[in-house]
C-alpha cells in the first residue's frame, strides 16, 4: 500500500511517492486497517476517501530522494503559516 | 526533473494558481489553444488573470455558502465559495461524480469552510458579459486555520504578482503575456492593492480604501459605510447614494423572487424595472447590478437569472 499524490506550491508541482511506512506515519492507517475499513464498508474507495481527506487542500513540509518522475519522500509534515497582516501589508505598500 | 524528460514524455501537470476570489470572478481573458501545424489538443489552455497570473488550475480556500441543483436531471451542481475579496461559482457537471457527490453531502452542513482545486470556466454568452467560475476536480473540508493559511499565502503571491505587473505598466517591459494582461484588463494597481488589504483584513471590501464601523470584516456589507473624515463630502455622498442604491436594487430583487414561481427573476426584466424605478439609467444598470452581486446580495442560480440573497 502506498500514496501517490500531487505537492503543489502554486509555482511548481512534485509527484510524491509515499511507500507503505510513511503512509502509516501520516495518516496511522497501515495495510491491515485498510483492510479491515475496505471490508466494513464493502468498498476498496474508503481507504482513498480517507487519505484525500487527510491530505489534500493541506500544507506540508517535504524532504526525500529525487527520482526521475516521482520524489520518495522520506520526511512529511504538516506546516503552519501564520497570517502575518503587518508584514503583508508593508509588501502592499511598497509596490 | 529535467526539461527533455518534461516534454518527450508526457504533459507536466499544471500547478494550481494561488489567488482570491475576486481575482478569480474576474478573470476574463481566457487564450484558445494554438492552431496550425502544432496544435495539440492535450496542450493545457490557459487564462490569464487582472494581475497577470497565468492560469490553468487553481486552489481557492473559503467558505461554501450554498448549494444548488441546476437542470432535471441534476446533472450540474452549483456551489458559491466566499472569501473575503468576493465570491466565485462552483459548477460540478456529470464528469465530476466524485465532487458532485460530496458537494450533495455537504448541502445540509453549510457553511462549511472547503479547499478547492480545480479549473477555471469561461463563458461569454453571445449577448455580452463574461462569467467565470470554477470545475472542481477536489473538494475538502479544512479548518479555519487553514483559511488563513491560504489568505496569508496567496495575498503573498498576490503581492508578487501585482509588483511585476505595476513594473510593466510603468516600463512597457515585461513578458508578452503581461502586455497582453494590461492590454485586456486596463489594471488598476490601486484597486489590486486593496483587494489584498481586504484579504488580509485591514480595510473592509467594497469601500474604496474609506474606514468604515462595519463591524464585520469578511462578511457581506449590510449597510452604508460611514465615511472617514478626510474623504470630502461631495465624494462620501456620491459613495453613500451609490450604496443606497445598490440596497435599493437588492430590495427591489428580493421583492421580485418572493412573487416569482422559482424564488430567481429574468436579468432582462430586473433592468427594465431598475430603469423605471429610476435606480440607474438603461446603461448603468448592468453596473448596479454588478455592484449587488459584487457585494454578495445577489448570484446568478442559472445563466441570465437573477436571485437575490436574503
Amino acid at each position: 500500500m502506498r500514496i501517490k499524490a500531487v505537492l503543489d506550491n502554486g509555482v511548481e508541482i512534485r509527484e510524491l511517492l509515499l511507500d507503505a511506512e510513511m503512509t502509516h506515519q501520516l495518516t496511522g492507517i497501515n495495510l491491515e486497517k485498510a483492510k479491515e475499513m475496505a471490508h466494513e464498508a464493502l468498498d476498496q474507495g474508503v481507504v482513498l476517501t480517507e487519505f484525500e481527506g487527510m491530505i489534500t487542500g493541506k500544507y506540508f513540509e517535504v524532504s526525500g530522494n529525487n527520482t526521475g518522475r516521482y520524489l520518495i519522500v522520506k520526511t512529511i509534515t504538516p506546516v503552519t503559516i501564520t497570517l502575518n497582516a503587518a508584514e503583508i501589508e508593508a509588501a502592499v505598500e511598497v509596490v | 526533473m529535467s526539461e527533455d524528460n518534461k516534454s518527450q514524455t508526457q504533459y507536466k501537470r499544471e500547478p494550481a494558481v494561488r489567488l482570491f476570489a475576486q481575482e478569480l470572478s474576474q478573470t476574463t481573458v481566457a487564450i484558445s489553444k494554438e492552431q496550425g501545424e502544432k496544435a495539440d489538443r492535450f496542450a493545457p489552455s490557459y487564462s490569464y488573470s487582472p494581475t497577470g497570473a497565468r492560469i490553468n488550475r487553481v486552489f481557492i480556500v473559503g467558505t461554501l455558502t450554498e448549494i444548488d441543483e441546476i437542470g432535471g436531471d441534476s446533472n450540474f451542481i452549483k456551489g458559491r465559495l466566499v472569501d473575503a475579496t468576493g465570491a466565485i461559482n462552483i459548477m460540478a457537471g456529470q464528469y465530476q461524480p466524485e465532487v458532485s457527490g460530496i458537494l450533495r453531502r455537504l448541502s445540509d452542513k453549510l457553511p462549511a469552510f472547503v479547499a478547492i482545486v480545480g479549473k477555471p470556466n469561461i463563458y461569454k454568452p453571445k449577448d455580452g458579459g463574461s462569467y467565470t467560475s470554477i470545475r472542481p476536480e477536489s473538494v475538502q473540508i479544512v479548518d479555519q486555520k487553514a483559511v488563513e493559511m491560504f489568505t496569508a499565502e496567496t495575498a503573498k503571491r498576490t503581492v508578487e504578482r501585482i509588483s511585476l505587473l505595476k513594473k510593466a505598466v510603468s516600463d512597457g517591459n515585461g513578458s508578452e503575456d503581461l502586455k497582453m494582461v494590461i492590454a485586456a484588463y486596463n489594471p488598476n494597481i490601486e484597486d489590486l492593492k486593496n483587494m489584498v488589504r481586504v484579504a488580509i483584513g485591514k480595510i473592509p471590501p467594497n469601500t474604496n480604501n474609506q474606514t468604515t464601523t462595519n463591524g464585520d470584516g469578511g462578511g457581506v456589507k449590510t449597510q452604508p459605510p460611514a465615511p472617514e473624515k478626510g474623504v470630502s463630502k461631495e465624494a462620501a455622498k456620491a459613495e453613500l447614494s451609490k450604496d443606497q442604491n445598490v440596497i435599493s436594487a437588492h430590495i427591489l430583487l428580493k421583492d421580485m423572487c418572493t412573487l416569482s414561481e422559482d424564488g430567481s427573476v429574468g436579468g432582462s426584466v430586473f433592468v427594465d424595472r431598475i430603469v423605471q424605478r429610476k435606480l440607474a439609467s438603461a446603461d448603468t444598470a448592468l453596473t448596479l447590478i454588478k455592484s449587488v452581486m459584487d457585494q454578495g446580495l445577489a448570484y446568478e442560480p442559472t445563466m441570465g437569472r437573477l436571485k437575490a440573497v436574503a
